[in-house]
């Protein structure tokens, strides 16, 4: 079997987010045991380093291109709406990292993923909803990843492939 | 006291799933979302006690002034109980509908 080693496009720079430096990160690589709804063998994630007005830095990369049906989901998002609830992410982050339980970010069950799966939530009627893990890489530094976002109208469809409930595996781990 | 997840499994069945919840330090569940179907159809429902619903209010002041608030299921109490849920499980259909987000079909 050949090995699968897909990079995926990273997310545009946006200047909105409060932060006060981007630069470029080391790349990540991810397999479908970390996020099984990944249809490839392996994906290799662009990070960028992100240092905010409030002293945290972290990598960040977006996995939203690893899966058709999430990328699809993604673009039917509106930009202010997208970057609206990015922003609230980004807020979440210092509460998050200390172990604490922003208001606004619930929790997301039933998500085999090797890291807890949270979910911006409660933005208006028509807001998306903007699903995210974080974890600390091997020289215990942050990482944020986006992994999906879709309307609120689409959420039960895009919850149906990140639990990985719409999407047949062959035996060798490719998706059909 | 906050060690993981303080749901009730009892209330969740094919017809009424949990989407994402959002616990306290307590452990006390202040919010969640499910997933609940009338007649075959799905339709999101949101569930909050009143004190989360309107600290999330007062947090969308970088949204349009036009934009509508999520339809919420707001509980009187300090935590949403078991029988909180059970009680939205077994409402009507007309009860729920100023509550429901109808998904799309997948497309």
């Amino acid at each position: 079997m050949t090995e699968q080693n897909t990079q995926i496009e990273t997310t545009p720079q946006r200047p909105d987010l409060n932060v006060e430096a981007i630069e470029p990160g080391k790349s990540i690589l991810l397999t479908p045991e970390q996020l099984p709804w990944i249809t490839k063998n392996e994906i290799v994630v662009p990070t960028v380093l992100v240092h905010t007005t409030e002293g945290l830095t972290f990598r960040y990369g977006s996995t939203v291109g690893a899966h058709s049906s999430v990328e699809r989901l993604a673009h039917q998002v509106q930009p202010p709406q997208s970057i609206s609830a990015e922003r609230t992410m980004f807020k979440s982050l210092p509460f998050l990292f200390k172990g604490k339980k922003p208001p606004h970010i619930d929790h997301v069950s039933d998500i085999n993923a090797a890291w807890p799966v949270s979910k911006v939530a409660k933005v208006g009627a028509d807001a998306p909803r903007l699903f995210f893990t974080w974890f600390n890489d091997d020289k215990n530094q942050p990482v944020v990843l986006k992994l999906a976002i879709a309307g609120h109208k689409k959420q039960d469809e895009l919850l149906g492939v990140l639990r990985h409930t719409s999407v047949r595996r062959h035996k060798d781990g490719r998706s059909r | 006291m906050g060690q993981g997840p303080k749901l009730d499994q009892r209330a969740f069945d094919d017809n009424f799933k949990s989407q994402s919840f959002h616990l306290d330090e307590m452990g006390r569940l202040l919010a969640i979302d499910v997933m609940i179907y009338f007649g075959g159809r799905p339709y999101s429902l949101t569930i909050e006690t009143y004190e989360i619903n309107a600290q999330r209010a007062a947090e969308n002041e970088d949204m349009d002034p036009d934009t509508e608030p999520d339809p919420t299921f707001v509980i009187g109490g300090e935590e949403i109980l078991p029988s909180d849920l059970l009680r939205i499980k077994e409402s009507t259909f007309e009860y729920l509908a100023p509550f429901l987000v109808e998904q799309d079909l997948a497309s």
